[in-house]
C-alpha cells in the first residue's frame, strides 16, 4: 500500500466523499423538486377552469343551479305524457317518437325515441326539446335525456335514445295546471352539417381515425 | 392519523362536489358554458337589456316590456345597406325556420331595428321580411318613428355595444352582432358575425325557453364525474 492508498482511506477523506454525496443527493432532489413544482404550476392553470365550476356548482356562486338528487313519493293521480319526433328540413334520419304512457305523479318512467340514418354517410345530430303546455314546464322533470348533445349515426346506423322522466305531484295543487291532463315532450333533430361533423371527429381523439376512414368526401 | 382524517374528508368532499357536478348537466349554465368552450362566436353577457320604446310598420309601439315573457333574437340593420346586413338578415331567416318548425314558434320573438330611420319608412319596412325570408308571424321590424330623434336607434345599438357611424353618402360602417335576451328581459348572450353555427344559437334558445324544465341527472361513475371536469 503506498502512501496516496493510505491518504485516501483517511477519516477525513471519507467523511468529505460523503458530504460531497449528500450536498449532490441534495441538489438532485432540489432539481426533481422545482420540476414538480413547475409541472403541478402547469396543471394547475390547465384545471383553474374546471375548478373553477366545481366551486361554482358546490357553492351555487354565480347562479349555478343546485338541483335535487331524486323523485318523490308517487301518488295515485295519473297523468298522459305523449310524445312527439320531428326532423328539421335538410335532416335525412328517420325519427320516432314512443308510445304515449300514463304514468302516476311522482312515478319515474322511461320512453326511448328511435333514430335512423337511412343514408350512405354519417350525420351528426343535435336536438331541441319542449315540454307542452307551457305552464306544466316546470314539473316535467328529466331524469335522462338526449337534449344538447351531438349525437353521430353512421350509415344505416339505428339507435335508441331513451328519456327518463317524472312529473312533480305539486301539479296537482297548481291553479294554472288545473285543467292539464296530458303533457307532450317534442324534440326535434337538425343536421350540424359536415363542418361540424369534421370538428366531431377532430375533437374525438383515438376515435377519430377510424371514423374518418368511413366519411365520404372528408380530406 | 390526522393526516389520513384530512385525506378521507378530501376525497369525500371531492366526490360530493363531483356528484352535484354531474347533477346540473344539462342545464342552461351548462349549455352556455359548452357553447363558450366550442362556438368562438358566443359572448355570455349578464345585464339588463337596454330599455326601448320604438315602433313597427303600421306604427304599433313595441317596448322591451312589452316582449317580457319571451326570449328575444334582436339584430341592428338598415335597408339600403348593400352588404353585410342582407346577409345578416337572411342568416336570422334561417334561425327563424329552424326555430318555427318547434314548439319554440309562440315563445321566441324575432326583432330587427333599423338604424336608418329616415329612410326606411313604413313601406320599407313592410317590404323587407319578404325579401329576406323573414316570417311575419314572429318577426317585426321597429324603427323610432317620426316623433323621436333621427339617432334613437343609432344610439340603442351603442347601448347594446356596437355603434352605426353614418357616412356623408349615407352608407354606415357598423359591426354585426345577434343578441340574446330572455324571457325576463335579461341581455344574456351575444353571437358575433354571420360565422356561427346555427343550430349553436337554436340550442341557446332552446335553452332559454327551457329554464323552467327541471333536469337531474343520474350519477355518472367517479371516472365519468372527474373526466367530465376536464
Amino acid at each position: 500500500m503506498n502512501q496516496d492508498q493510505k491518504t485516501r482511506f483517511t477519516p477525513l477523506a471519507v467523511e468529505q466523499d460523503r458530504e460531497k454525496a449528500l450536498r449532490e443527493r441534495r441538489k438532485g432532489w432540489t432539481a426533481v423538486s422545482l420540476a414538480g413544482l413547475v409541472l403541478a404550476m402547469v396543471a394547475l392553470s390547465f384545471a383553474a377552469v374546471p375548478l373553477y365550476r366545481l366551486f361554482c356548482s358546490v357553492t351555487g356562486y354565480g347562479g349555478t343551479t343546485q338541483v335535487a338528487a331524486a323523485a318523490p313519493e308517487p301518488v295515485e293521480q295519473k297523468i298522459t305524457v305523449r310524445f312527439d319526433a320531428n326532423v328539421a328540413g335538410g335532416m335525412p334520419w328517420v325519427f320516432e317518437a314512443p308510445k304515449p304512457v300514463e304514468v302516476a305523479l311522482g312515478e319515474s318512467a322511461v320512453v326511448a325515441y328511435k333514430g335512423r340514418n337511412p343514408t350512405d354517410r354519417p350525420i351528426l345530430g343535435t336536438a331541441t326539446y319542449n315540454v307542452t303546455p307551457l305552464q306544466a314546464g316546470q314539473y316535467f322533470n328529466k331524469i335522462q335525456c338526449f337534449c344538447f348533445t351531438e349525437q353521430l349515426l353512421m350509415p344505416g346506423e339505428e339507435k335508441e335514445f331513451p328519456v327518463t322522466f317524472f312529473v312533480d305531484p305539486a301539479i296537482a295543487d297548481d291553479p294554472d295546471n288545473r285543467k292539464t291532463r296530458a303533457i307532450t315532450l317534442s324534440y326535434t333533430f337538425f343536421d350540424k352539417g359536415p363542418k361540424a361533423l369534421e370538428e366531431y371527429i377532430a375533437s374525438h381523439g383515438s376515435e377519430a381515425a377510424e371514423l374518418k376512414g368511413e366519411i365520404i368526401g372528408l380530406p | 392519523m390526522r393526516r389520513r382524517t384530512f385525506l378521507a374528508a378530501s376525497v369525500a368532499a371531492a366526490a360530493a362536489a363531483l356528484s352535484s357536478r354531474a347533477a346540473i348537466a344539462h342545464s342552461l349554465e351548462t349549455l352556455q358554458q359548452d357553447l363558450f368552450d366550442q362556438e368562438k362566436y358566443f359572448q355570455i353577457k349578464e345585464e339588463p337589456a337596454p330599455e326601448f320604446a320604438l315602433q313597427d310598420a303600421k306604427g304599433n309601439s313595441v317596448s322591451l316590456a312589452d316582449l317580457r315573457g319571451k326570449v328575444m333574437v334582436l339584430h341592428f340593420i338598415y335597408a339600403s345597406c348593400p352588404d353585410v346586413c342582407p346577409l345578416h338578415a337572411e342568416k336570422i331567416a334561417e334561425i327563424q325556420e329552424m326555430v318555427n318548425i318547434t314548439p319554440m314558434k309562440d315563445r321566441v320573438e324575432f326583432i330587427t331595428v333599423t338604424t336608418d330611420p329616415a329612410r326606411d319608412g313604413p313601406e320599407v319596412l313592410e317590404g323587407y321580411g319578404q325579401a329576406h325570408g323573414l316570417d311575419p308571424v314572429n318577426w317585426t321590424f321597429l324603427t323610432s318613428g317620426p316623433s323621436k330623434p333621427e339617432d334613437t336607434t343609432r344610439k340603442l345599438a351603442e347601448q347594446f355595444g356596437h355603434s352605426f357611424t353614418k357616412s356623408d353618402d349615407g352608407f354606415q360602417t357598423h359591426s354585426v352582432v345577434t343578441h340574446l335576451i330572455d324571457q325576463n328581459g335579461e341581455w344574456v348572450a351575444n353571437f358575433h358575425g354571420l360565422g356561427f353555427e346555427p343550430t349553436n344559437l337554436v340550442m341557446f334558445i332552446n335553452g332559454l325557453t327551457n329554464a323552467n324544465v327541471p333536469h337531474h341527472e343520474p350519477d355518472p361513475s367517479l371516472w365519468g364525474r372527474v373526466r367530465s371536469f376536464f
